[in-house]
């Protein structure tokens, strides 16, 4: 009957109004969370008279079906935090519960998230205060990332950093930008060695000194323009690693610049970089004089020795200062020496359809058959976005958006409401018929 | 939501404004600090995932004029140098007193001649040749104060040499400190302004004494090397080693190992002109020590043989036996040309003529050597005495060869003294008005109060706008709330 399929639907608008409703004020509840997803209720009509042109009309009334806005994106908000992070594009940061830390990850413990304030705790572990802990694959000790599987998540560890954690940074590279006086090599002059003494870090992490000495060779006239360079390693108790003859050219086009290097004892002259294959106590030292010709390395000019561009790599054995996830989602340890180290890579899961996962407690989701399978892409690759420290994602709840839709499902539910009580009065006139 | 990121960015200009004013506030509490540098904030629009959320902080630059800054501490080391060389060499010319003072060097040589001329006029007069024997005594006492004075003046040098190589060993083990905090500082995001305002002030410390280049190295660290060359300082310090003498006699060089040399990582180094080091006040020292000191001692020894060489002709006084002192001794006994080093200090008078010493006064009159006294009336050897001072003589060495009187050499000798006290003392003046014109201009680039309260007055505004929007933002949800 007609009328009574009038009640059913002013009943099943009642209620769809009343799902429209808990979802509004879940979303301003959740307006201050971060990484909060807006839940969207959308209302659909069901048919019961399906011919056209029937005598009679019965109303079908309406469903409501909620779904959560996953692919949507909050604006990002900054922090003091490094380890606030956020994701700026698509992508989601792997996670797993604290609770089965001591498990295996497998493919039904892994979630996501699209921001988290992570803290290590006593034990070093990054985690967030809901019990969340960051995933990552962990770096080789020369800071590569090794090869593993991308469609599964074999190889994500829980990321650890310990605070009291030391590294040492050895010295391979060096170069001397030294200018000779010209002056002492000329006739008369005294012919005094010029002492340099140049600090290299070895490899583990001690302070050692190459001792170099430059002795020119005083001619009876003239100028000879030659030197004689001897360097000493004070990790092999001054042990002679290296001694060359240097020839400076004194034409007019390359007046002052090195001419001929040869080399006495020790590693060969490279003439291609300018470089001396030097072998200090810890290993390989690549030492650049600067090529024939080149006036960036070791010139000889005037009459001032100037050993004021000395460049070189390594550092001392350095406590960590601080722990930051960079935009391709490598998180590197900065010492107070002044090195970094990278300790883990932080892939970014993505799924064929975001809107199809499983929302969990947290602003956490999961994996499930409509979303498809996942991957995990390095960060800035292929769809995903790069991932930002010091930010937060803010809630995707519009507050003046669902405030106007407040009012529109209040009026929505009281003309429902009156649906009801026409159908009721209606009923009554028909009841009164019968006396 | 729009609403909500206008707020974070309000928040972060509050957070900036709050920042510059703090450091405005530090600039005017400096204003009147040595060796503090202005600092400036620095700003730069925070982005987040490719969108503009307000302002970042992104450090403090400190405004230095590193090439001012170098330019001062060389001119100031340049200084420091000339000082030391014009004090020495005042000094001296103090001692030797100039030509018209009574108890000068010179008026010592004439108050001998002219109580010589006295008694030979009345060679009986006892008072005539007491006068005579306290001219001489007088004279002898002023050529040993002066040579102990040049010695106590290079054991001073000596001195002073342990105490700036102590200040060097100290200031640049610091500066490695201060280096160490400043790049943990850097690492860990904190301000380093201060620790590098401390660690300039120990680096002025010990720029006088060598002359020194800073360059800069990564993470805020400096290394330091002498302008000369030599590195003093990068990433360890370099250790310089002297082991200073209590005592310096003339005898005592550096060459003679009795005094020590400097060294820089247990290597020896040249203390001389040439010098990787030289051009402060330390290597100046070693100058004052090994070569002005040194020199002007030489001079004096050659002035005192001199003085012996006249008096002890056996021509002059005939009862002196072969190789026996005359008037003036070396320690009482002849002297010998292999012993000139140090004969100022070791000047004495004969014994013979001194009454105090068992001698007597007459063998001044009748020969040093005689044993009984002559004829009170006779002159002669007293006027062969005054003519042995005033007769021109070929100095034996020290000076350049040409006949003199012995008060023409001492002028010599005098007139050498004060040509290079004038010069360095012209040279002096010119370093130190160098250093304090740099000084000024780098004063000038210091806090300026005015512009600080200018800066002030804009922080202030910026603060309002900031806090006016949040205001704004406040009024807009309880527009929403109110529908």
């Amino acid at each position: 009957m007609t009328i009574s399929s009038s009640l059913n639907a002013g009943v099943a608008g009642l209620n769809a109004n009343a799902t429209r409703l808990a979802s509004i004020s879940d979303n301003i509840a959740n307006s201050g969370t971060y990484g909060y997803k807006r839940a969207a209720t959308e209302f659909e009509s069901m048919v019961i008279t399906e011919a056209p042109g029937a005598g009679s009309y019965s109303a079908g009334g309406v469903r409501a079906t909620t779904s959560r806005l996953i692919d949507e994106r909050g604006a990002l908000v900054g922090t003091s935090n490094a380890l606030d992070l956020a994701i700026s594009g698509r992508g989601m940061l792997p996670v797993t519960k604290s609770t089965g830390l001591n498990d295996a990850v497998t493919s039904s413990t892994l979630m996501m998230t699209t921001t988290g304030s992570f803290h290590p705790d006593a034990a070093g572990v990054l985690r967030t205060q809901s019990g969340l802990v960051l995933l990552g694959w962990p770096a080789n000790a020369d800071g590569t990332i090794p090869v593993l599987p991308r469609d599964t998540i074999t190889g994500l560890e829980p990321v650890v950093v310990n605070a009291n954690q030391q590294a040492g940074d050895p010295t391979t590279e060096m170069r001397l930008g030294v200018n000779l006086p010209a002056t002492a090599t000329m006739a008369n002059a005294s012919g005094t060695p010029l002492p340099l003494s140049v600090e290299y870090f070895g490899n583990l992490g001690t302070s050692d000194s190459l001792e170099v000495t430059f002795t020119p060779t005083v001619p009876a006239s003239g100028a000879s323009n030659q030197w004689n360079l001897v360097i000493r390693d004070s990790a092999q108790a001054g042990a002679i690693i290296g001694e060359y003859n240097l020839t400076f050219d004194a034409t007019r086009g390359n007046g002052g610049t090195l001419a001929s290097v040869t080399a006495v004892s020790g590693g060969a002259y490279n003439a291609a970089d300018g470089s001396l294959a030097l072998t200090v106590d810890g290993g390989p030292l690549q030492l650049t004089i600067g090529k024939l010709g080149d006036a960036n390395g070791l010139t000889q000019l005037s009459d001032s020795f100037a050993p004021t561009s000395i460049i070189k790599n390594g550092s001392p054995t350095g406590n960590l200062t601080a722990v930051e996830v960079d935009e391709n989602g490598y998180l590197n340890a900065t010492y107070d020496t002044g090195f970094t180290r990278r300790l883990y890579q932080i892939p970014l899961v993505d799924v064929p359809n975001l809107n199809g996962l499983v929302a969990l407690n947290n602003q956490t989701y999961e994996i499930s058959p409509s979303s498809g399978s996942f991957f995990l892409w390095d960060a800035g690759d292929g769809p995903t976005g790069s991932v930002v420290g010091y930010a937060r994602e803010g809630s995707t709840t519009d507050v003046a958006g669902e405030l106007t839709n407040l009012i529109q499902t209040q009026r929505a539910y009281s003309s429902n409401a009156k649906v009801i009580q026409t159908v009721d009065e209606m009923l009554q006139e028909t009841t009164n018929i019968k006396r | 939501m729009s609403i909500s990121s206008s707020l974070s960015s309000a928040l972060s200009g509050l957070t900036a404004s709050a920042r510059a004013a703090e450091l405005v506030s530090s600039n005017v509490a400096n204003a009147m600090t040595d060796g503090y540098v202005r600092r400036d904030i620095q700003l730069v629009a925070r982005q987040l995932g490719g969108t503009g959320q307000g302002v970042q902080v992104l450090g403090v630059s400190r405004s230095v004029d590193l090439v001012l800054m170098s330019d001062r501490r060389i001119a100031e080391a340049g200084a420091s140098d000339r000082d030391a060389r014009t004090a020495f060499l005042s000094g001296l010319e103090s001692i030797l007193g100039t030509s018209d003072s009574a108890g000068s060097l010179s008026g010592r040589i004439s108050s001998l001649d002219s109580s010589l001329i006295e008694a030979a006029s009345r060679p009986e007069s006892e008072a005539r040749l007491t006068n005579v024997l306290g001219s001489a005594r007088a004279l002898v006492d002023k050529i040993t104060t002066a040579s102990d004075a040049i010695q106590t003046a290079r054991a001073g040098a000596d001195d002073q040499i342990e105490t700036q190589v102590n200040t060097l060993n100290d200031a640049l083990s610091k500066v490695v400190e201060m280096n160490i905090q400043i790049r943990a500082s850097t690492n860990s995001g904190r301000d380093p302004s201060a620790l590098m305002d401390q660690r300039q002030q120990l680096i002025d410390q010990i720029s006088s004494i060598v002359p020194l280049r800073e360059v800069d190295r990564q993470y805020g660290m400096v290394a330091l090397y002498t302008t000369g060359g030599a590195v003093l300082l990068d990433g360890k310090a370099a250790e310089f080693g002297f082991t200073p003498v209590g005592t310096v006699t003339p005898d005592m060089t550096l060459a003679s190992g009795a005094l020590s040399g400097l060294t820089m990582n247990g290597r020896q180094m040249d203390t001389g002109e040439a010098s990787l080091l030289s051009g402060g006040s330390l290597i100046a020292q070693f100058a004052v020590r090994d070569e002005l000191a040194p020199a002007a001692q030489t001079r004096l020894d050659a002035l005192a043989r001199d003085l012996v060489d006249r008096f002890a002709d056996p021509a002059l006084d005939t009862t002196l036996a072969p190789g026996a002192p005359g008037l003036f001794t070396d320690g009482g006994a002849a002297f010998l040309p292999a012993n000139e080093v140090g004969l100022a200090q070791r000047l004495t008078l004969n014994a013979a003529v001194d009454p105090k010493q068992g001698g007597a006064l007459w063998r001044l009159r009748d020969g040093i050597g005689a044993t009984a006294p002559g004829p009170s009336g006779n002159s002669a050897l007293l006027g062969a005495l005054q003519t042995a001072l005033s007769t021109a003589r070929t100095p034996a060495s020290g000076f350049a060869s040409g006949p003199r009187s012995f008060a023409a050499l001492n002028a010599d000798m005098l007139s050498g003294v004060a040509t290079a006290r004038l010069s360095a003392d012209a040279e002096s003046s010119f370093a130190t008005a160098r250093a304090s014109a740099l000084k000024q201009q780098e004063l000038t680039n210091g806090v300026d109060t005015d512009a600080e309260m200018q800066k002030l007055l804009l922080i202030e505004q910026a603060y309002s706008a900031n806090a006016r929007v949040i205001q704004t933002v406040d009024d807009m949800i309880q527009t929403l709330l109110g529908l």
